[in-house]
């Protein structure tokens, strides 16, 4: 256990629960929470009027440069972050770089070791508790950030600054836009790829360099890997929803309804059409024909499977890469060499991924003028080529600035490591549409587990379109259930 | 009744104390008791004291004891009583997930609706098969641990360490420890079993929740052992040396004198035990986060996904008194239904 870095409990937990299974989450019903919140006033003005349509009336001034005018200087902030181990150390470098490159601001960051914890300690604190000026909080936290009416969307801060977001990385700040609006800016920013075994594909007569590409494709490798009795099972299929999720944003089909909660409040699932049936049978199928085994969603039991050579694939967050290779290469086997493949998909003519991680937002509540222009520099100083290139460097998160691939340190790192690459460019090739995008609901975490849920059925004999019919149904009660509250 | 009043003769047998008066006349079972206590202090005398003057004594004594207990009171009353009221409250409430935003003020409608809903009952099941799993089976082995380890063997010190070892375990280590272990790719009792590979004994359905107890059942029997050593110290050695002398056998001995003078310890532990079934949270958040398909999902765990994880705290209320007046229902239950089955040996 203690050389295993892929057992630790809280790194297990962190991956399982919250770094990856999270998944897009939609804005539409942002735009109502947003506009009766931030702008009450205005709305009130315009209530007898037609729809305000116009994106700036949606998004508050911003006290652009109220930092640089405070009267004591430095401004202080506070930053609640959840990056444990070399994330952890890695932001703390880029933070103090911050702090000693301006007098204007200086920030502290408070460590809430995980998504979860951070999310449950903010809520605690929206009471009436001390809140932070700037918090990273998980993807699919999105809706719920946005219904919390406690943030200031960083379009605010964009529109009057004129930030230019083109260096972007186009997927990474679509995640974070519901109705026009960007709420937040991407940061540890991850996505699932395949993981195999390139030394079993060679003895099962498999081209090592040449990973699937498709489903079918992934099943038939699995089914020669099985037949060669190379190893027990061709592939592990891990239980967690962000892999059919993946695979519904990749044949161009929506999770939840209203563009995946993006031009409204989602209200109902739509997974549960064609594609999703075709994705919960080829699950079925797999298991069934015990040409995969299914992993449980906490901890790395699918990266363990590769290592004891008892199923040389798996779908996994790209954020376990660093990990899986440090393990790798504490402990050498000839017959272990890790390779990396982008994430398979329904179809060859696949659509794009949507990315997984966390986002930083502006802390409106209860602050100052100073302390959110504080935070935003802060923000933005993270966002910067120099800080992305040393963040992916140091932590193996995807950049989410183009311009930060051609930074040496990052050269360097992918040089070392090449299998960080995948992911990055996986992500930077996918299209911009609202598949892509992800879902945003509040729900989201029961949605989640609804479709793992569907999924773990799916091992006890349940049939594919019961199981589905079953898991749209609980996912459906749960956005209800949430829309009802809010 | 009449089993109190045996229990009385016994007990004033024992003691030595012949003129036991209790469990005679028109006194009530608990009455009856209730002097046996205060046996020594001659319960004859009171009978004929001045009414009015043993009023006004009462008076006194109740006044001086609320003295004595209202610091208490006043922590309680501010901890934990307070919250509780708020808490029912709060089940009146459809709650926002957040609570900075307004709450919608429902009634009764939420606990009707969450206390008949599927998912509810379904965790109760969970959870009464939880305890069934793991108290009854956690008291017979801590006493047979108890029984193995009061022989006067040489080295008998390192069982009895080893025996109560769990106690000094935390629930997370055991908990991260049993995880591994139970790890179907490089856990040791895969491996041991020759079944390397799959979903796993905690990822399934079937064998989530016995996995769940058996390590509850690993954590707890420390202090169930412990628990059941003392108790068997004191009983007294001239009662078994005397059951021996009439020809009876081990199991007999264990079976008539042995296990009623354990009784209370079993009651106790019984208490304790179910209460602390009810409220385990530790290993199962470590071990199957109420999964798979909720099949570990006991009350304590529901509510904690209600409150932390759908941010549904009105829901959680809702949840919370219902585990709280299934535990006050079970305590009474055990309080009047028990004790009048436990023999109380005499000091």
């Amino acid at each position: 256990m203690s050389d295993e870095p892929w057992a630790g409990e809280h790194r297990a937990r962190e991956i399982g629960r919250a770094g990856w299974s999270a998944l897009p989450v939609s804005r539409r019903t942002v735009l109502q929470m947003a506009s009766l919140s931030a702008t009450g006033v205005v709305l009130a003005g315009c209530s007898s009027s037609k729809a305000v349509k116009v994106p700036t009336s949606k998004v508050p001034a911003f006290p652009l440069g109220a930092a640089a005018r405070a009267k004591s200087k430095p401004v202080n902030i506070t930053m609640w972050q959840s990056m444990t181990g070399t994330n952890g150390t890695a932001l703390a470098d880029l933070t103090a770089k911050f702090n000693a490159s301006q007098s204007d601001v200086h920030v502290s960051t408070v460590n809430q070791a995980s998504y979860t914890a951070t999310l449950t300690l903010y809520t605690a604190a929206l009471s009436g508790g001390t809140l932070p000026d700037v918090v990273q909080m998980e993807s699919s936290d999105l809706q719920l950030m946005i219904d919390s009416d406690s943030a200031t969307p960083v379009q605010s801060a964009i529109d009057a600054e004129r930030y230019n977001l083109s260096d972007y990385v186009p997927s990474t700040v679509d995640y974070f836009r519901v109705d026009g609006v960007l709420w937040a800016l991407p940061f540890a920013i991850s996505g699932e790829v395949l993981f195999y075994n390139k030394v079993a594909f060679s003895k099962a007569g498999l081209d090592p360099e040449k990973p699937p590409t498709t489903l079918s494709e992934l099943r038939a490798y699995a089914e020669k890997i099985v037949s060669t009795k190379t190893e027990k099972y061709g592939m592990s299929l891990k239980l967690t929803p962000s892999t059919f999720e993946e695979w519904m944003a990749m044949g161009g089909e929506l999770l939840v309804n209203h563009e995946n909660g993006r031009s409204g409040r989602a209200t109902a699932v739509t997974f549960d059409d064609s594609l999703g049936k075709s994705l919960f049978t080829w699950w079925y199928d797999m298991v069934h024909d015990r040409i995969a085994q299914t992993t449980p969603f906490l901890g790395y039991d699918d990266l363990f499977a590769i290592q004891s050579q008892i199923a040389p694939m798996t779908i996994e967050t790209s954020a376990a890469i660093g990990d899986a290779v440090y393990v790798l290469e504490s402990r050498p086997n000839p017959n272990l060499e890790l390779g990396v493949g982008p994430l398979p998909g329904p179809s060859a003519s696949n659509g794009g991924v949507f990315v997984g991680g966390s986002g930083l937002y502006i802390v409106k509540l209860r602050s100052t003028p100073e302390r959110q222009d504080a935070a935003w520099q802060y923000i933005k100083f993270l966002q910067d080529p120099a800080s992305q290139a040393y963040w992916a460097a140091k932590t193996g998160y995807i950049p989410v600035r183009r311009s930060a691939v051609s930074e040496p340190v990052l050269i360097q790192a992918w040089k070392d490591v090449p299998q960080y690459r995948v992911a990055y460019e996986q992500i930077l090739a996918s299209p911009a549409d609202p598949a892509t995008a992800g879902y945003v609901s509040g729900a989201s975490t029961e949605v989640d587990t609804a479709i793992e849920s569907g999924l773990t059925a799916l091992s006890s004999g349940v049939s594919p379109g019961t199981a589905l019919t079953q898991a749209a149904h609980t996912a459906n009660a749960a956005i209800s259930s949430y829309n009802s509250r809010v | 009744m009449a089993g109190t009043g045996s229990n009385d003769g016994n007990r004033s047998g024992e003691s030595g104390v012949g003129d036991n008066t209790c469990g005679s006349g028109a006194m009530s079972g608990s009455t009856g008791r209730r002097e046996v206590h205060g046996n020594s202090g001659g319960n004859g005398s009171r009978k004929g004291g001045v009414r009015s003057l043993a009023w006004l004594n009462a008076v006194r004594e109740a006044g001086l004891g609320y003295l004595w207990i209202l610091p208490a009171l006043v922590v309680f009353g501010v901890f934990v009583f307070f919250p509780l009221l708020k808490a029912v409250w709060l089940g009146f409430f459809e709650t926002p997930p957040f609570p900075n935003l307004p709450a919608h003020f429902v009634g009764l409608s939420q606990y009707a609706s969450t206390l008949s809903s599927a998912i509810f009952l379904h965790s109760l099941w969970r959870t009464v098969l939880f305890v069934i799993f793991t108290v009854p089976a956690g008291i017979v082995l801590g006493i047979a641990l108890a029984t193995l380890a009061h022989q006067r063997l040489a080295g008998i010190r390192v069982f009895r360490t080893i025996f109560s070892s769990t106690v000094a375990t935390s629930t997370a280590v055991a908990s991260v420890i049993f995880f591994t272990l139970l790890d179907p790719q490089v856990g040791l009792f895969s491996y041991w079993l020759g079944q390397r590979g799959g979903t796993g004994i905690l990822a399934n359905p079937t064998l989530a929740l016995p996995a769940v107890s058996v390590v509850t059942i690993w954590q707890n029997i420390g202090f169930t052992f412990i628990l059941m050593s003392a108790a068997l110290q004191s009983v007294p050695d001239d009662l078994l040396e005397a059951a021996r002398i009439d020809g009876a056998s081990n199991w007999f001995r264990f079976r008539t004198v042995t296990l009623p003078l354990l009784s209370p310890t079993v009651f106790f532990a019984s208490i304790i035990g179910i209460i602390g079934s009810f409220q385990a949270f530790g290993q199962i958040d470590l071990l199957t986060q109420g999964g798979p398909n909720n099949h570990t999902l006991v009350l304590i765990y529901y509510i904690y996904q209600a409150a932390y994880t759908d941010s549904n705290y009105g829901l959680a209320a809702v949840l919370s008194i219902a585990l709280f007046a299934i535990l006050l229902v079970l305590t009474l239950v055990q309080f009047w239904f028990f004790e009048r089955r436990v023999f109380y040996a005499g000091s």
